[in-house]
């Protein structure tokens, strides 16, 4: 059960690296520091509506109207960054041509100018998390602790990737993000508006990681300034399982990671954990770099 | 393709005209200004106190020595590595478990350090240099964390709490090291000499063309025979070993290491020190070093140190005291403002700065209505005999060999699409083969299965006496079979003759070791390599232009660079795909010429081109392809009066093509 929420959460966050990955052919580095931002975005939010460390929890209607007020903020905070960070860095460089190492290099100075900002912002400690819901158990299954957050972030987590699914499937826009999926140049000849297209896709991502971020907030109670890093990179890791590139892929890839990682901690031990992840990620670029669904944004169907 | 800044006009570099003016200067005059510059560095910093003196050591020397180890990496074969302070670690912890655990003194240490870390480059790239480079650059990234990660969890690495009581070197030359700094600091100076001189030595041998060759265009740098793999692989371990250098000395001079020192920025600080100044420019590096190691400890002493902290925290809502806590903020800014701004660093490389400097168009001049009618041929008969010797010498098996290249039964599919079915062919010796067909009938597909690249599903193909189905391209290079490519694919970046030479370098043998010790067989092969690849520039009549950079050939001139570079590499049968493409009809009887002469000259001619009249009045067989089959082969006039290549080419009611 903690495999399949910390799955889930980092399916979210894989979406970002799918979809950017899916339109620009670029690995956006800092997608992680777009989750980081969603979880300090929460972290505000919660403290605004005046509930502190040490409250009670919350229940009910309340319940509910909070959790939707801080997701919703996280979102916001983090689809902006992420397409102000499209718009400042990444468009002038595709504009100019730049090659794939000069982009690579920009994600990798954003990402730790973001953290840093942070760090010297709110300090390099660990910012505790209020406590929003009661962490109850509902029921054991199979042996697994069913708890009632872990159902939580379980079942928002998918309502979003249904959600994200069907607008790609479905709507105008999302035609317009598969279109240039395929091939940018055609998209544009048709009439696609390719900046928006990619704004979209960021947007997405950024939205996307900032749920993930409220997500992660309601279940490890923590904020930090580094706390993108290993999510980030375990993200990146779900997306290429899945495919890189494909949706239904990045949620394959993010829960499977998930169970394979608690069950990797369970047999080497807790602190063997990032490693192994790492090593996953290796060994699938070696043996299947397209990943368990195949890479495509273009084909993934309705 | 390469970075260029769209409409913006970078200075010139300063580090070419200052490099030129120094070739310019007499001898005598260069060496004391080299014995100057030493003065400097060597008794510099006796005058100082011991704080800078430390300062000098670490950050700045161990600085300036990382960024020249990941410079042969990122900079001069164009691999993205973010987690190069593994290399680093490494080092630093063979130093420590050697001299703590199992009695070792430091400079026993020292080897093994340094091959430990190249062990650790080969074994991360053996498996990771094979994926395209943003999957490179994640992987190292993943690397520099695990070796991170198990320092921390492995009880006899000292776990979290590090190692501590590392010992010092011993007395060398009466010169004892303790903490005092000073001796560290000429260890390092030392050790950036080295680097130095491994990374010139390197750059201008076979292995330095070999990775300016993948960092421009890795596939064609494999069709030309370059053993991309083993090459990107040394340049892992080389890189990996100067950072297991400095790993070695710091833990030295230090004697206490924790994982702590190896934090995932430090590798993004000393890539950025690359960026900074200048990725593949050795003074820009070194430079881009010193500047971002010394500039946070000098401002932390200054008083223009507090200003800046106070400035900055007003802009971040922070609250430090130490300008050192915004290095690692700044240096992140200062990755995205270089590569928005000035991706060539401050101080470029020579070639880099030509390159973004240079008034050079996009695409090079329209081949129609330009008036010249292809470069001048050279002159008399006995002028050429000469240099039909340049390329008849190059062939190593002999040209009465009967079939030079064999095709059976070749076939190639991509996920259900048959391109290429049951293709069977034999190319004789001394023939020009022509390979014609309809668009999408499969000939690009037949020269890229033949070279290589592309993998046949089923068949055979036999060049000369060697089965090379299914071989890697460099491999099928060496065993005689050479291409060009449609669209030309010439290392843009590189100066004619350095194209040339990457392609005679098939033909070498020099590898990292024999480049750095100058053996005899490093220095033949320079000789000759040069030779040839200027008399082979004459031969195909660009000899002019051997110093300019590819990309600012002519187009006309470009394609004949490109035989140049295949012819180069020695073969027995040269492939030509659409040589004529976007030639105007005075070049097109040039190139024929051209192509004639190279059958004389031994070597065997394929060549695929949709100009009739060039196939038929130039070739002496032909084969048509039609749906991925060969539909015909034979004579000129066979083929023209042959009822299955006209109705493939005119089409019948039933085709649907």
């Amino acid at each position: 059960m903690d495999g399949l929420t910390l799955g889930a959460i980092y399916a979210l966050i894989a979406l970002g690296y799918t979809l950017v990955y899916g339109v620009l052919r670029l690995i956006n580095f800092a997608h992680s520091e777009i989750f980081m931002i969603g979880v300090f975005a929460s972290l505000f939010a919660v403290h605004a509506l005046g509930i502190d460390v040490g409250d009670p929890a919350k229940t009910g209607f309340v319940l509910a109207a909070s959790l939707i007020v801080v997701m919703v903020v996280a979102m916001l905070a983090s689809g902006v960054t992420a397409v102000v960070m499209e718009r400042v860095a990444y468009r002038p460089l595709r504009r100019r041509g730049a090659p794939r190492l000069a982009a690579l290099i920009t994600a990798v100075g954003i990402s730790l100018f973001l953290q840093e900002l942070f760090a010297i912002r709110y300090g390099r400690e660990v910012l505790g998390f209020p406590r929003l819901m009661e962490k109850r158990q509902l029921f054991e299954l199979w042996g697994a602790n069913v708890r009632t957050d872990k159902v939580l972030v379980l079942v928002s987590a998918l309502l979003l990737m249904l959600a994200l699914d069907r607008f790609v499937a479905r709507s105008r826009l999302g035609r317009g993000i598969r279109a240039t999926a395929q091939d940018s140049e055609t998209a544009a000849l048709m009439g696609v508006n390719i900046d928006r297209v990619i704004m979209l896709t960021f947007l997405l991502g950024g939205l996307l990681a900032g749920a993930a971020g409220t997500l992660y907030g309601l279940f490890f109670e923590a904020a930090r300034y580094n706390i993108g890093f290993l999510p980030g990179i375990k993200a990146f890791t779900a997306a290429v399982l899945g495919g890189i590139g494909n949706i239904r892929g990045a949620l394959a890839g993010g829960l499977l990671l998930g169970l394979l990682e608690n069950w990797g901690s369970a047999v080497l031990g807790g602190e063997w954990k990032d490693v192994f992840a790492f090593t996953v990620l290796v060994l699938v670029l070696m043996f299947r770099p397209t990943g368990l669904l195949g890479e495509s944004l273009g084909r993934a169907r309705a | 393709m390469t970075s260029r800044p769209g409409g913006r006009r970078p200075r010139l570099s300063i580090v070419e005209p200052v490099s030129r003016w120094f070739d310019r200067q007499p001898f005598w005059l260069r060496l004391l200004i080299a014995l100057a510059a030493l003065a400097l560095v060597v008794l510099g910093p006796l005058g100082l106190s011991s704080y800078w003196q430390s300062v000098l050591f670490f950050p700045v020397g161990v600085f300036v020595l990382l960024a020249l180890g990941l410079n042969v990496v990122v900079g001069s074969a164009g691999l993205l590595d973010f987690g190069y302070v593994a290399f680093y670690a490494v080092g630093a912890y063979t130093t420590a478990v050697l001299g703590t655990t199992h009695g070792w003194s430091a400079w026993q240490a020292l080897p093994v350090a340094i091959v430990l870390a190249l062990v650790a480059g080969v074994v991360l790239g053996a498996p990771t240099l094979r994926l395209r480079g943003d999957y490179l650059a994640i992987v190292t990234l993943g690397f520099g964390e695990i070796v991170r990660i198990v320092a921390q969890n492995s009880g006899s690495l000292g776990e979290a709490r590090g190692i501590t009581g590392i010992p010092h070197p011993s007395p060398v030359l009466g010169t004892a090291f303790t903490l005092r700094p000073l001796p560290y600091y000429y260890l390092v100076v030392g050790a950036v000499v080295v680097a130095v001189v491994v990374t010139v030595r390197l750059n201008r041998s076979r292995v330095g063309r070999a990775w300016s060759a993948i960092r421009e265009d890795e596939d064609a740098a494999e069709v030309m025979g370059v053993p991309t793999f083993t090459m990107k692989l040394w340049a892992f371990a080389v890189g990996a070993s100067m950072g297991g250098l400095a790993g070695w000395i710091y833990a030295s001079k230090v004697g206490f290491i924790s994982p702590e020192n190896f934090p995932f920025f430090f590798s993004v600080i000393v890539l950025a020190a690359v960026v900074l100044g200048g990725m593949g420019s050795l003074p820009g590096v070194m430079a881009g070093g010193l500047a971002i190691a010394f500039l946070p400890e000098y401002l932390r002493r200054a008083a223009a140190g507090e200003t800046i902290t106070d400035w900055l925290n007003k802009l971040t809502g922070g609250n430090v005291a130490d300008v050192t806590e915004y290095r690692v903020l700044l240096f992140g800014a200062a990755l995205v403002v270089m590569m928005l701004f000035r991706p060539q660093g401050l101080l470029p490389s020579r070639k880099r700065a030509a390159e973004l400097t240079q008034a050079s168009p996009e695409t090079p001049p329209a081949p129609e209505g330009a008036e010249q009618a292809g470069p001048a041929q050279p002159g008399t008969a006995s002028e050429r005999e000469d240099e039909a010797d340049v390329v008849g010498a190059l062939i190593r098996d002999g040209t009465d060999a009967g079939t030079v290249l064999e095709i059976e039964e070749l076939g190639v599919e991509f996920g259900g699409v048959v391109a290429l079915d049951a293709v069977s062919l034999k190319v004789r010796s001394g023939q020009i083969f022509g390979v014609i067909g309809p668009n999408g009938a499969g000939k690009t597909t037949l020269f890229n299965c033949v070279t290589g690249m592309v993998k046949p599903t089923t068949g055979r193909i036999r060049a000369g006496d060697h089965d090379v189905t299914g071989q890697k391209a460099h491999r099928i290079t060496r065993a005689g079979v050479a291409r060009t490519f449609q669209n030309i694919r010439l290392f843009p970046d590189l100066t004619a003759l350095e194209n040339v030479r990457v392609g005679a370098d098939a033909r070498h043998r020099t590898s990292v070791p024999g480049a750095l010790l100058g053996g005899r067989r490093h220095r033949r092969e320079e000789r000759t390599g040069d030779r040839e690849s200027r008399r082979l520039l004459e031969y195909v009549g660009i000899s002019a232009r051997a110093g300019d950079l590819a990309k600012n050939l002519a187009y006309g001139d470009q394609r004949r660079l490109e035989i140049a570079r295949s012819l180069a590499t020695g073969p027995t049968v040269l492939l030509l795909d659409e040589p004529a493409a976007g030639m105007n009809p005075s070049e097109k009887r040039a190139l024929v010429e051209l192509i004639r002469k190279i059958r004389d000259s031994g070597v065997t001619v394929v060549l695929i081109d949709h100009d009739m009249g060039l196939v038929m009045s130039a070739c002496d067989r032909v084969g048509v392809l039609d749906f991925g089959k060969l539909i015909a082969e034979g004579s000129p006039a066979q083929i023209q009066h042959d009822a299955r290549v006209v109705e493939a080419y005119l089409g019948v009611p039933t085709d649907a093509a």
